[in-house]
């Protein structure tokens, strides 16, 4: 049995055998990629290309697989890249505060610092999920962003002369090789050692394998998890320098969606989103395939178009690359594939037995088939149910894990209503708020089932794009008629639900990889179904699934009712009815059918809940089916509403989607959620954006509106304030404490008085 | 109620046209069109101050799809400039998004033109289709609408909307004159690439890579040498794939695998600096024909560096200017709604010091 470690070896390496199998893997891209371009992949500037490219992302990666390894996730490296890129861009720019190079540096590295503490400390000692704290981060970071640009680059190629040794830093060097990749190849050797070879490492292990276990043994589990983001983020304060290097200035969408990379690129390396395993090495490997994926999948083979220009029929030597999309929808298969791979093909010795198969000799028994979701179980909040319980009138409505949700949407829609009390509270305004809020509330009915299943469903603006995206192809291109691309959008929708539920509850993958997954494949399927392009014109029949009743009315050649009836026929839309009709179902049924019930109990203990006789599998399919079910008709009624599909459609919106459950009162560790929450938490996030885009008319007669660009930071933080609050003011019971130590303080200065 | 209000201020323009016009045939231009303050104008015809919300003052908004990637900030001031002329209120909106994003305008759409002291919309239109129904529940409101920048041409209504944006076809000036450039650089062979991406939809943009896309076979056919380059704009002539959240790596990625590129295109305010940079950062500067759209800042530094060859303005300072003056002179006036074609201005390195800092936007 040589596969199982000597007990004299220590259980950390370097690098191992999932790290040749990349290298392999690599190789074989490499020569797919040499096959297809002889004259790039051929030469040593297409591997200098790829080393450059993945130098901030695996830059990254480092700090990451710490976070990763310590059971932690950080979603805001992203945002912190570009935050960084702004300060940097900020302090140095002579438009700004044109300060010198290595004030800007040191106000960086601070910065960076600062935002890594932050999320430490809120996911430590405030003990917010860290998917939460980060989420709420990569919100504020990218709000902050937009707000101090104004959405505007800010470049400074003049002044850069001037510091040239640092703008060196971003550039090809006089050996002939970019700098950048120094760098990383620097910071990835310091990092592995320190993660395989050193004290930090082997805590970070310990913490993220088991975190009692290592409190027990001695390690300061909260200073090892804070230290894991304090060096993500410093990471991606490296990245963000390295990014106004290069550029020498910073655009506003630096570093979008690069904390998805980064993770599929850790995850793709080895890592456990689990926790307690992760090797730099195999991260940074995994940054360097996902940009060698891009780069060979944008490949193409010459080739000669007949393009019609002016009614005269032109030959035109061009090159013939895949699809836009086809580049994300094969990471996100990777990504779920590298996952699959550890616990059913390595752990299951396949290739030993099949080997043995070969020869005629008996298989090695598989060591371990456990699967890979080893899951603890996270009940949290009981202390508020039972207040639950025992309240009273009021008191019962606060004890309610939505309450806050609700009061703060009444709060918000009596705001709208003061700062303009002549039209906020008429029909028609109401209704075009309502319909602005359609989309998001109907993701957020399915995900509130997920969530409270423990899961969670990254994919669902994806899914609604892929969606939408059917639904138009079946239009337009096939020429169907509205019934069939309906039904089209509804199974192609599905079988993305379907996905996500197999991998997830079939092959035990926790639900974050399997949706994130999901997230880039339904994405780039989309833009693949419709080549990128916006699909419009087909028969109106098919609209009227996105328009006012009136509308539709009208259409139809009805006569529409009288009086107030006729007024809201006039204002609502038909999506909003459906959203009604979808809440009000969902929402019964999760507060009073024995389905919802296990839906709860499945989230809060999945143990025990088996135990209990039910099937979990078969709730949280069903869940992941329904979160599925309801981004395809947000997609469907999207393409109708917009008579159109673009290929953005639903794009950020599973942040906000997240946002609202969680707002809501849903907890992320599953067992909570209510629809009306859910909705309520929607409904905040549409309410903040219709009073910062609202016609203010001061008592002056000024017009103004509140500045949009920080939409985000307000978002962010009302998030976080929820969260916060939940945690300790409704479960942990901070005000009943403080009460408790006053009363007790007073009645020790009334003992004391007698004495005196 | 508000159709007969509309119907009354274009009777009350119509007599104030006509009366100024039979003035100025007499001589008395202070009275011709735009001779008239709003209060001499209203002693003559009481309705003429009665434009929807009725509190006196104008007061318009513009609405764009991304307010989060600095182009629609020359549209913006354009606009206050117009409103502040006019003495108009402007309010500046739009997705916050640093991306594309029409959803978000929709949004935003939706919720202000329930807005009872609004006079007037202008805004873009990137998404085909989509709009109609804020067109159909403005003049509903009796609000006007003014379009701009992105062109829809199937919008409800649009002999009656008018428009303010540059044709998709001004590109081809681009085209040509890439085309000349490569004729002047002695350049015989080798692969011209459009890059833009293509995910992203916005119709404008794709419509300025068809279109310069054209103008370069066209003119490379013409003299006889299409059969020596590849001209390259994906397969729906939209644009080869780049990534719109990576511009400037995805540009150095097409430059680098292509091997041999000797001129490029890019159709916006985002893939234009980032040409820029590419063509830096692979040591093209001054060798590559690089063509782009907008005279940004970042452009115009190209520009005088060589890293750009040329890039055309689409004047988007007019963009926003002219949709308020537009709104106000058929509210005002009952003049009918008129399009502006801002056409292009190709600013090349020789011209670019002719564009200072005052005319950037």
């Amino acid at each position: 049995m040589t596969t199982t470690p000597s007990p004299g070896r220590l259980p950390i390496q370097l690098v191992g055998g999932w790290e040749v199998g990349l290298l392999g893997l690599m190789a074989l891209l490499y020569f797919a990629g040499a096959m297809i371009n002889p004259g790039f992949f051929g030469t040593s500037e297409a591997f200098h290309a790829l080393l450059r490219d993945s130098a901030r992302f695996g830059v990254i990666a480092v700090g990451m697989t710490f976070v990763i390894a310590n059971k932690d996730l950080d979603l805001s490296v992203g945002s912190t890249l570009g935050l960084i890129g702004v300060v940097f861009s900020y302090v140095y720019d002579p438009n700004h505060y044109d300060l010198g190079i290595v004030t800007a540096v040191i106000v960086c590295v601070l910065a960076g610092a600062a935002v890594g503490l932050v999320n430490g400390v809120l996911v430590t000692i405030l003990k917010v999920p860290a998917f939460i704290a980060t989420l709420t981060m990569l919100l504020i970071g990218r709000g902050v962003v937009l707000g101090l640009t104004g959405g505007r680059s800010i470049l400074y190629p003049i002044k850069a002369r001037e510091d040239a040794w640092f703008f060196h830093l971003g550039e090809t060097n006089a050996w002939g090789f970019n700098n950048q990749i120094a760098i990383v190849l620097v910071i990835v050797a310091i990092g592995a050692i320190v993660l395989a070879k050193t004290r930090w490492g082997y805590e970070t292990f310990a913490t993220g394998g088991n975190e009692q276990a290592a409190v027990y043994a001695g390690i300061p589990t909260r200073w090892v998890r804070i230290r894991g983001f304090l060096l993500s983020s410093l990471c991606a304060t490296i990245a963000g320098l390295m990014t106004v290097a290069q550029d020498k200035g910073i655009t506003s969408q630096a570093g979008l969606l690069t904390e998805l990379v980064v993770i599929a690129a850790v995850i793709i390396g080895g890592a456990s989103i689990l926790g307690g395993r992760g090797r730099i090495v195999g991260s940074y490997l995994g940054a360097l395939l996902t940009v060698l994926i891009n780069k060979v999948l944008r490949e193409g083979v010459p080739i000669t178009r007949i393009v019609e220009i002016d009614g005269q029929k032109i030959e035109v030597k061009a090159v013939s690359t895949l699809p836009a999309g086809a580049v994300p929808a094969f990471i996100g298969t990777l990504l779920v594939l590298a996952v699959l791979i550890e616990p059913y093909v390595i752990r299951r010795k396949l290739p030993q037995r099949f080997w043995a198969w070969m020869r005629g000799k008996p298989a090695p028994a598989p060591a371990d088939i456990g699967g890979v979701a080893i899951e603890g179980v996270q009940t949290r909040g009981t202390l508020a149910a039972d207040k639950a319980l025992t309240a009273r009138g009021f008191g019962k409505f606060l004890a309610r894990r939505d309450s806050l949700a609700i009061m703060l949407c009444a709060t918000l829609w009596l705001v709208g209503l003061a700062l303009r009390p002549d039209y906020w509270w008429h029909l028609p305004n109401t209704f075009a708020i309502l319909l602005n809020y359609t989309e998001l509330a109907l993701l957020t009915v399915g995900l509130t089932y997920v969530i409270a299943c423990g899961d969670i469903d990254l994919s669902v603006g994806a899914v609604l794009a892929l969606a939408g995206s059917t639904a138009a192809y079946f239009l337009k291109v096939v020429g169907a008629d509205p019934a069939t691309a309906i039904a089209m959008a509804l199974i192609v929708g599905m079988s993305a639900g379907l996905f996500n539920a197999l991998v997830t509850v079939g092959f035990g993958l926790p639900a974050f990889i399997a949706t994130l997954g999901m997230f880039y494949i339904a994405r780039g399927v989309a833009a693949w179904i419709v080549a990128g392009q916006q699909l419009t014109g087909w028969t109106e029949n098919f609209n009227l699934v996105g328009r006012k009743v009136g509308d539709i009315l009208d259409y139809l050649g009805l006569p529409g009712p009288p009086g107030i009836l006729g007024a809201i026929t006039d204002v609502v839309s038909v999506q909003t009815i459906w959203l009604a009709i979808v809440a009000i179902i969902a929402g019964i049924v999760l507060a009073y059918t024995p389905f919802g019930q296990k839906v709860y109990a499945t989230g809060g203990n999945r143990r025990a809940t088996e135990y209990a006789g039910v099937d979990t599998n078969r709730v949280r399919t069903k869940a992941l089916l329904l979160s599925a079910f309801c981004a395809t008709m947000a997609g469907i009624i999207n393409v109708a509403f917009f008579r159109s599909f673009n290929p953005v459609a639903g794009q950020f919106r599973e942040l906000d989607a997240i946002a609202s459950v969680i707002i809501g009162g849903g907890s992320i560790y599953g067992g909570y959620g209510t629809i009306i929450g859910s909705l309520a938490g929607a409904a905040v996030i549409t309410l903040v954006r219709a009073l910062l885009q609202l016609n203010i008319i001061t008592s002056s007669g000024e017009s103004f509106v509140l500045p949009q660009h920080w939409v985000n930071v307000f978002v962010g933080l009302v998030l976080i304030s929820a969260v916060l609050i939940d945690i300790w003011v409704r479960q942990a019971n901070i005000l009943a404490r403080l009460r408790r130590r006053l009363v007790q303080q007073r009645l020790q200065v009334q003992r004391e008085l007698p004495h005196a | 109620m508000k159709r007969e209000l509309t119907s009354i201020v274009a009777a009350a323009a119509f007599a104030a046209f006509a009366a100024g016009s039979a003035m100025a045939q007499s001589g008395g231009v202070d009275k011709a069109v735009g001779g008239y303050t709003w209060e001499e104008a209203a002693t003559e015809a009481d309705g003429t101050k009665d434009f929807h919300s009725n509190d006196g003052v104008l007061t318009f908004a513009i609405v764009t799809h991304t307010a989060g990637n600095g182009f629609f900030d020359p549209v913006y001031v354009g606009a206050t400039v117009a409103a502040n002329l006019i003495g108009a209120k402007i309010l500046l909106l739009g997705s916050e998004s640093p991306t594309d994003d029409p959803a978000r305008e929709l949004e935003i759409l939706n919720q202000i033109i329930q807005d009872p002291t609004l006079d007037g919309i202008i805004m873009t239109t990137p998404q085909v289709g989509a709009y109609d129904d804020i067109v159909r529940t403005a003049r509903e409101n009796g609000i006007p609408v003014a379009t701009t920048n992105s062109y829809d041409p199937n919008i409800l209504d649009r002999n009656g909307i008018s428009h303010t944006g540059q044709d998709a076809s001004a590109a081809a000036i681009a085209g040509e004159a890439l085309v000349k450039c490569l004729e002047e650089r002695g350049i015989e062979s080798g692969s011209i690439i459009l890059p833009n991406d293509t995910a992203m939809g916005n119709i404008e943009v794709n419509n300025r890579v068809t279109s310069a896309y054209n103008a370069i076979v066209k003119a490379l056919n013409a003299s006889g040498k299409l059969d020596k380059f590849k001209v390259d704009a994906g397969p729906e002539s939209v644009g080869v794939s780049a990534d719109m959240n990576d511009p400037v790596n995805s540009i150095i990625s097409l430059i680098e695998s292509r091997g041999d590129v000797v001129g490029a295109f890019a159709g916006n305010n985002v893939f234009t600096p980032a040409l820029a940079k590419a063509v830096a950062q692979t040591g093209n500067t001054g060798k590559m024909c690089a063509y782009g759209f907008d005279l940004g800042p970042a452009q115009q530094e190209a520009l005088r560096s060589g890293d750009l060859t040329g890039a055309l303005g689409q004047q988007p300072f007019l963009q926003g200017f002219w949709p308020v003056m537009q709104l106000w002179l058929e509210i005002d006036r009952g003049i009918s709604a008129a399009n502006l074609d801002t056409r292009a201005q190709l600013v090349t390195g020789e011209t670019v010091g002719s564009v200072g800092k005052r005319f950037e936007n």
